[in-house]
């Protein structure tokens, strides 16, 4: 049934096959950029990955301008500061993110203190508080899970007051996101399931939730089904590049659904426990994924039910009563979860993940302060909350 | 060309202004009595101001938390820390007349958020309370994911807030 009204947008051009950072080039052509500046890690550094860019940029008219090599896995505001004083000091007119959600995040907070030409980057958080274009910017992911290269958002840490700071506007898309299977080839199994689960959940929740629309949910299906196909041979096999480059698709389809339709319960369970107790994000989601499901099967039992398809194949879909199929698709996570549990050590509950027991209090009051909560089918409460984390405690 | 805005749209109007007082005076009068509107607004900064327009001239409603309550404004101050803007009076109309609620307007874009979005979460927590105390339980299921079951307290809270707190605010 078609929603009542919704909204859906992704301009972004997706470049996606071997040797796709080849044409990097002309995207940034295409861009009119000359001098971009790059943002990465040091863990692409040190994989290897950024010389696959460097090499691209050095067949071709442009030059790099920059690059800033030591973003951190949380994204803060001193970070971003640095690097709009040495993007400005090259003079750069564009950027180049490499890596997982805090490369890109950094960057796009660059680009908005760049463009805003503010170094107050707080006058900018909440939503739609930008008003111009940015400059360009080409995404180029290294893990296939958070979908940063297709969403409009970016979180940087304000670590003097300890908080987290959203921002979220359609400029923060990117123009291009660059998806070329020698980039996750070197992603270790553990992270590999971990970021793959990341993106299994951003598309089963756009699918679950309030915001779902026909776009978000073709995104959403297709995502589910390349995922569940190809997951458990890239973390067997990770030099597989079809298997490689096919993960990669399903985290940016995956990333396009749920920028138009937003996440729920398992992405507010997720940061809360992120939050407290430092559990990698890919971990949280993968914990709580069937518990978020089960959770939402009074108001939602129908839209989980149509998951068994892209889930379990058309033989087994066919096969199951209607009434049987939300449980069934639940079953298939939880059957995912132990496989990747015995494959690569990916851990199936909080205790596992290290969280201490006396810590789900906290975690269950700091759920409900997540915005992801707004858009799940079931309403939630803190009593709620807790009952959720002890049931995916041990 | 002279532009001319329909009968319809002028109506409803005047109906959205009548029920932003109303409810500027409800949430108003729950911050002062009612212990989950003040746990909401403990939260917020002090001084913080919170405004609900409609785009783009209005109606228009203000509020600021004073003294760890929060004070209706009127149409108030043009710069607040938060400001949600109804994109049209269509799209506030359906809000504001108990069609949809103010949840789901924020689902289906009805709206959009300037400023800090726990904030503007708490807030449409608090006025989905404020739904449930307005409106009777036929309608405000309708609003509300969860109609909470309300005490004698909230019952007798309900009552004041219509007899007493909306045309004083008190």
């Amino acid at each position: 049934m078609l929603p009542s009204y919704y909204e859906f947008i992704n301009p972004v051009k997706i470049v996606s096959g071997n040797k796709a950072v080849d044409n990097l080039p002309y995207e940034l052509d295409q861009l009119g950029a000359k001098r971009p500046m790059v943002v990465t890690d040091q863990g692409v550094v040190m994989a290897g990955l950024l010389k696959v860019v460097e090499n691209a940029i050095a067949d071709s008219k442009l030059s790099i301008g920059a690059v800033y090599d030591t973003t951190p896995p949380d994204s803060s505001l001193e970070v971003v500061k640095e690097i709009a004083g040495i993007y400005h000091s090259n003079q750069c007119d564009s950027f180049i993110a490499i890596g997982g959600g805090s490369s890109m995040d950094t960057a796009k907070g660059v680009n908005i203190a760049i463009t805003e030409k503010s170094d107050d980057l707080s006058r900018f958080a909440g939503a739609e508080m930008l008003k111009n274009r940015l400059r360009p910017f080409v995404a180029i992911p290294t893990t296939a899970g958070t979908g940063s290269e297709v969403t409009s958002v970016a979180v940087i840490s304000d670590t003097e007051n300890n908080v987290k700071m959203p921002f979220t506007s359609h400029y923060l898309l990117p123009n291009v996101a660059i998806l070329d299977p020698r980039m996750t080839l070197t992603l270790p199994p553990k992270l590999t399931a971990a970021t793959a689960m990341d993106a299994m959940t951003h598309a089963i929740e756009s699918y679950i939730n309030l915001q779902k629309n026909p776009m978000s949910d073709a995104y959403a299906t297709a995502a589910i089904k390349t995922i569940q196909e190809n997951v458990v041979n890239a973390v067997k096999n990770g030099k597989d590049a079809d298997t490689r480059l096919a993960l990669a698709n399903a985290a940016t389809m995956a990333g396009i659904a749920f920028s138009n339709s937003m996440v729920g319960l398992v992405h507010s369970l997720g940061h809360a426990t992120g939050g407290i107790c430092h559990v990698p994000h890919g971990i949280a989601m993968s914990i709580f994924l069937p518990f978020g499901m089960e959770y939402n099967l009074e108001k939602a039992s129908g839209v989980i039910g149509e998951l068994l398809l892209p889930l379990g194949g058309s033989e087994l879909y066919a096969a199951t009563p209607k009434s049987r199929r939300a449980e069934a698709a639940i079953k298939i996570i939880r059957k995912l979860q132990t496989d990747l549990y015995s494959l690569c050590g990916l851990p199936m509950n909080l205790k596992d993940a290290g969280v201490p027991r006396n810590r789900l209090e906290q975690i269950a009051q700091a759920v409900m302060d997540d915005g992801a909560l707004t858009f799940n089918p079931e309403a939630v409460n803190q009593a709620d909350a807790l009952r959720i984390l002890k049931l995916a405690y041990e | 060309m002279k532009k001319t805005i329909s009968l319809e749209k002028k109506i409803k109007k005047i109906f959205v202004r009548i029920v932003m007082f109303v409810l500027g005076k409800a949430i108003q009068s729950a911050s002062r009595w009612d212990s989950i509107v003040r746990h909401e607004v403990a939260r917020w900064p002090d001084g913080f101001t919170v405004a609900l327009e409609v785009l783009p001239w209005g109606p228009r409603m203000s509020m600021k938390k004073q003294d760890g309550c929060l004070k209706y404004l009127g149409a108030g101050p043009g710069d607040v820390n938060l400001l949600i803007s109804f994109k049209n009076i269509e799209c506030a109309f359906l809000v504001f007349s108990g069609l949809m609620g103010s949840e789901q307007g924020f689902i289906e874009h009805r709206m959009t958020v300037k400023g800090d979005l726990a904030v503007a979460l708490s807030l449409i927590r608090i006025i989905n309370l404020i739904e449930v105390y307005l409106y009777p339980g036929i309608i405000s299921r309708r609003l509300v994911k969860r109609v909470p079951g309300l005490s004698m307290k909230q019952h007798l809270l309900r009552l004041y807030i219509m007899l007493i707190g909306i045309p004083t605010g008190l």
